[in-house]
């Protein structure tokens, strides 16, 4: 049969150390990790794909990558585990911007098959639950296949993408996996996520923006502020933090507009130039964001 | 792998799979085909063809594949069938051409199968005391443009062709299954008697099942022939509107009437063209305003483009010139200070002009229609209100509109078409005293409820078993196609007529007997019919992070004929609402406190007609909704779709 | 690549590309009539089916994750007595879908009334708000604009009734 002949071999590892030693066994042919897939087949020419010899590793029996733990101060997630879990379980433990972005992200009938490591790990497209998860201080686990063994690394989930929201585990941990994820259980004053397009369909015209900060009566402090376009990266950086940190509440439209001009300035040295609707997009999300901030220092 | 199927197509047939290579580009000759060296999969191209590479439809004609000339991006080029799917979808991709682009050529625009300007219009003559005396005119001017929309609708349509016993059998959803029959007997040489199609039910919002499937039929039956096996041949289904630009000027006296009014529309229609002047008809009779006009010019043109021939798609013209008029009446109260509401109460008085096109219709059942629903929304107040906001006492978050709209409907062809074509059906009275119809075009659904409805009731039939209907009956009658409503729109009224005759016939005949009628009316002295009135009323917020409007609530009101089933029918409208608005770019509202809801109240005039109101409400939903829009953003502007980028524009968002 | 599962409770062995999605799967090589949309990644919605109970998008599926499962399509689905609840809901409100996307939308809704029959809204775990905001993103996944978010509301909580009033029925003949 014409099919069997480039039907992609499936590889299904049960435990972490298998799937390493798979790794490590067809070295230079894996082509494919698999967790949920939701990203992989959603691509336009996905199927059928003119590549032979296509090695795909099936993460969906690896049964350490769906564990959940919780103490004080954390909480330890499985990459395996999916998005609408997180959102169910985590709904009163984690802050609201995860939760909300993850509700953003799609239904919950597409949740339930989009697993959070793949949210993190898809090249070429930058989820905002990645982003928010960056915002947060999340820390991540890789599990770097080697020859007899593997070796597990704790790291701040920046680190898995360069300076502007690109995704480079491949680069710089080649073959590694997204074991857990480690989401510290923390309380802020200020929450803000907002959205708007469609990051899989139109991502040229999608744009978040996801701000965590403490208040107090001085004003904003520990401010953190984090925008994503989807196929470009985001943007998460300690100036803009600092600048939207110095506003006197209630801000004013002058300072608001200064604020929008510095961020805009940022994105355009750093990423790039964005689209038009990108940016008047972004520019309503600021305001709205300050308004919503004045909304909240007036009532502290 | 070539599947072997014990069933009707014949015992163990074995199967192809096929899938369509279209054109990336546009405006280019075709040099030459390099299929890859696979001897799985075998193209079929126009060489193939062993009578002519060509569908007809009224006065148009264009190739089934392409020959050496690509007019437009997404022409089918060739066929590629093959054992399964996957190696033919492989082999698909594989195909690459040798094609030169070239430039547009005079000839390209100015090609014969394009109709010369229709034109209408009239002149009172003048008191020339009364001349003397005249202020200068105030002029108002509204260009509405109404750009491509692609409807995708990702459906997929899969055309079964195979051939026993010297017949030729073709198995589709279509909309037109007497074209599928001409034109795949033309492809394959074969005599029409030897072509038998089984029409599939098919749910076609924008007549996409009316032209393609003869295309993909074709290609089937000849694929069929080539490899001598049963073909399944699949495609995605496709869909555009034509791009029209309406100017509009008109000039009015001191006290709002407006005395002259010209009007200009051209509408852009593909790379070939289909009835460009029953286009240009049913555009021209949604270019006629309510309003008294003294002197009237409207002017309809059509131009060919590289791009998908664009056919049908729920109107030919109609609905479009219905809004850019209704739009342009917005215009005028606005430069007079007044509400499109106020200046209407005015103005929409007496009769409306008869023309060639519509006969008179009287103004105060429009005026009744719009009054109820002006206080269920409540326009009245809200209007003012929204209109101060534009300025400097707006706030960036209280964008919003409300949109009026009135006007009248039509549905099906122009008595000028119905005469060239002679479509007909055929009514049989048969010995059992059962009531028979035979119509080539599909009765499925709510067509077949309202055409036995009519049939059980004027014929007074107890059991509504005796009334049998046969559709797809391409072998006896050719009763053209499902489009633009003509069966829920015109044919009613022609099948009550045909009842009543029948009836009368019954007197002086033995049974059984049988009655041929015209399925369009050919002795209206009109080229169309009012079929139906309506006012819709359109609340939209533009919100101010993503930039897309959006709409809170629609009101609609209906005056219809006879009306067989109410729900259905307001289940009909509300799918067309809801459609439009998505097409012209809205997005429904899905704030908890404020879901979008649809008011819909219909109104029976039972009278003989059954009215079809689909190309006038999305006529009038554009209308309303472009009202709204402008006055959202205090713009000018009157282009649909609606961008997110226009809104952020004329908000002064974008740099 | 060999692959086994029931499809409408027939149960097939089929060899098929392992990364082949269920939706081409299921319309190319067991031939259901209801899937006839293929969307090329733009996650149109309208190739849901059941698998193992629950609602996929089955071109997001591929062959090699339904080994052993069941996948119930709306040509078998229309045959139960559970579509009879949304059918009737359907024809009790005057609201239906259209034909192009009337398979997927009532098995989305199936979908939603086994997730409610079980727990949550009738524990009071969730509230109306989070529900009905939960509606509406489910309703925006099939991009046919035939149905807005009130008409598809309306249409889940008629069903739910329905359902609920079917099972306390059967509930009561089985007491009695």
């Amino acid at each position: 049969m014409y099919t069997e002949l480039r039907s992609p071999n499936v590889h299904e590892p049960k435990t972490v150390g298998e799937y390493s030693d798979t790794v490590i066994n067809y070295k230079g042919n894996i082509n494919s990790l698999w967790a949920g897939g939701t990203f992989i087949m959603s691509r336009k020419d996905f199927y059928p794909s003119p590549t032979t010899n296509v090695e795909i590793i099936n993460l969906k029996d690896i049964e350490e990558l769906y564990r959940l733990q919780r103490n004080d101060r954390y909480a330890e997630i499985g990459s395996m585990v999916s998005l609408n879990d997180i959102a169910q379980l985590g709904k009163n433990i984690f802050p609201k911007t995860i939760i909300s972005a993850i509700e953003h992200t799609a239904c919950r009938m597409l949740r339930e098959r989009i697993s959070i490591g793949g949210t993190l790990c898809t090249q070429g497209f930058t989820s905002s639950v990645a982003s928010v998860l960056v915002l947060l201080d999340t820390a991540v686990e890789l599990i770097i296949p080697k020859r007899r063994n593997y070796a597990r690394k704790w790291l701040h989930a920046s680190r898995l993408y360069d300076k502007n929201g690109r995704l480079t585990l491949n680069t710089n941990y080649k073959n590694a996996l997204v074991s857990k994820l480690r989401i510290a259980i923390q309380n802020f004053d200020f929450e803000y996520f907002n959205t708007t397009g469609s990051p899989m369909i139109e991502p040229e015209a999608s744009v978040s923006l996801a701000t965590v900060a403490k208040l107090d009566q001085n004003g904003i402090a520990n401010t953190r502020i984090i925008i994503t376009f989807p196929s470009r990266g985001f943007v998460y950086n300690r100036d803009i933090d600092n600048m939207l940190g110095s506003l006197q509440l209630p801000a004013d439209d002058i300072r608001c507009k200064e604020v929008e001009k510095f961020i805009l300035a940022f994105i355009r040295d750093n990423i790039g130039k964005i689209t038009p609707i990108q940016e008047a997009r972004l520019k309503g999300m600021m305001n709205d964001m300050i308004m919503t901030l004045n909304q909240h220092i007036l009532t502290l | 792998m070539a599947d072997n199927s014990n069933n009707r197509y014949g015992k163990d047939e074995q199967r192809c799979y096929g899938t369509l290579v279209l054109s990336d580009v546009a405006k280019s000759d075709l040099i030459s085909i390099n299929f890859p060296s696979d001897n799985r999969c075998t193209p079929v191209t126009w060489e193939d063809f062993p009578g002519e590479n060509c569908i007809k439809a009224f006065s148009g004609a264009m190739p089934i594949l392409a020959k050496n000339d690509i007019r437009y991006q997404g022409q089918p080029i060739l066929a590629v069938v093959g054992p399964d799917y996957e190696s033919v979808l492989l082999s698909a991709n594989a195909v690459t051409f040798d094609i030169e682009e070239r430039e547009e050529e005079e000839s390209d625009r100015n090609s014969s199968d394009i109709p010369e300007e229709l034109v209408l219009s009239w002149t009172t003559p003048k008191d020339m005391e009364e001349d003397a005396e005249e202020e200068p005119l105030k002029k108002i001017e509204t260009v509405f443009e109404s750009k491509s929309v692609n409807t995708n609708n990702f459906s997929l349509i899969t055309c079964l062709a195979w051939q026993s016993e010297g017949r030729v059998h073709i198995e589709i959803p279509c909309r037109w299954p007497d074209l599928v029959k001409e034109t795949v007997a033309n492809a394959i040489d074969f005599p029409q008697k030897n072509i038998f199609v089984h029409a599939l039910p098919c749910h076609s919002h924008y007549d996409e099942y009316a032209i393609f499937p003869a295309q993909l039929a074709a290609i089937a039956a000849v694929a069929a022939l080539k490899v001598d096996m049963l073909v399944e041949l699949r495609s995605n289904l496709y869909s555009r509107s034509p791009e029209v630009s309406i100017k509009r000027t008109t000039w009015c006296d001191k006290n709002s009437n407006p005395i002259t009014e010209e009007v200009e529309m051209n509408a852009e229609l593909g790379a070939y063209l289909f009835a460009p002047d029953e286009y240009q008809r049913q555009a021209i009779t949604g270019l006629i305003p309510n309003y008294t006009l003294q002197n009237f010019t409207a002017k309809v043109s059509v131009s060919k483009s590289s791009r998908y021939p664009s056919v049908f798609f729920g109107s030919m013209g109609y609905s479009v010139a219905l809004a850019s008029s209704e739009v342009h009446v917005d215009d005028i109260a606005k430069k007079y200070g007044l509400s499109p509401l106020a200046w209407r109460n005015l103005h929409l008085e007496g009769k409306r002009r008869f023309t060639d096109y519509l006969p008179s219709i009287e103004l105060s059942p429009l005026k009744n229609l719009y009054k109820k629903i002006v206080v269920q929304s409540g326009y009245g107040r809200k209007w003012p209100s929204y209109a101060l906001q534009n300025g400097s006492m707006s706030l960036l978050d209280f964008s919003r509109g409300i949109g009026l709209a009135v006007g009248v409907g039509i549905s099906g062809f122009s008595t000028t078409l119905a005469k060239k074509t002679n479509y007909q059906a055929k009514l049989n009275y048969t010995e059992k005293n059962n009531i028979t119809l035979s119509v080539s075009f599909p009765t499925k659904g709510y067509n077949g409820h309202l055409i036995r409805g009519i049939l059980t009731q004027e014929m007074r039939v107890k059991d509504e078993g005796d009334v049998i209907l046969f559709d797809s009956d391409t072998g006896t009658v050719n009763s053209g196609p499902d489009v633009l409503n003509r069966v829920s729109g015109k044919f009613p009224k022609q099948l009550i007529s045909g009842c009543r005759k029948l009836q009368r016939m019954a007197k002086v005949k033995e049974l059984p007997f049988s009655l041929t009628l015209d399925t369009d009316d050919k002795m209206n002295p009109c080229e169309f019919e009012n079929s139906g009135s309506m006012a819709v009323i359109i609340e939209v917020i533009a919100d101010d992070v993503s930039f897309r409007p959006v709409v809170r609530s629609v009101w609609a009101n209906v005056m219809v004929g006879l009306i067989f089933n109410e729900k259905e029918l307001k289940a009909t409208m509300r799918h067309e609402i809801i459609e439009t608005l998505n097409i012209s770019g809205a997005v429904l509202s899905t704030d908890l406190k404020h879901p979008f809801t649809v008011n819909i109240n219909i109104e029976s005039r039972n009278t003989d007609g059954v009215c079809s109101m689909t190309q006038a409400l999305q006529a009038l939903v554009q209308a309303a909704f472009i009202d709204a829009i402008r006055q959202c953003t205090g713009s000018k502007k009157a282009i649909l779709p609606v961008k997110p980028e226009y809104l952020a524009e004329s908000q002064g968002v974008t740099r | 690549m060999r692959v086994e599962l029931v499809v409408d409770g027939k149960t097939l062995s089929l060899n098929v590309s392992s990364d082949k999605p269920l939706s081409a799967l299921l319309r190319e090589n067991v031939e259901i009539k209801s899937l006839n949309s293929c969307c090329n990644g733009n996650i149109c919605g309208n190739c849901i089916v059941l698998l193992d109970g629950k609602a996929v998008l089955s071109c997001l599926v591929p062959a090699f994750n339904v080994k052993n499962s069941t996948v119930v399509t709306f040509d078998s689905f229309s045959k139960t007595k559970e579509y009879r609840d949304i059918e009737s809901a359907y024809a009790t409100l005057g609201i239906e879908p259209c034909q192009n996307c009337y398979a997927s939308k009532t098995l989305m809704i199936e979908n939603i009334l086994r997730r409610y029959e079980e727990s949550e809204l009738e524990n009071n775990k969730k509230s109306e708000d989070d529900f009905i905001s939960e509606l509406l993103h489910e309703n925006a996944l099939i991009k046919c604009y035939c149905m807005d978010s009130s008409s598809f509301i309306a249409v889940v909580m008629e069903s739910l009734n329905n359902r609920r009033k079917r099972k306390n029925n059967v509930h009561r003949t089985k007491i009695s």
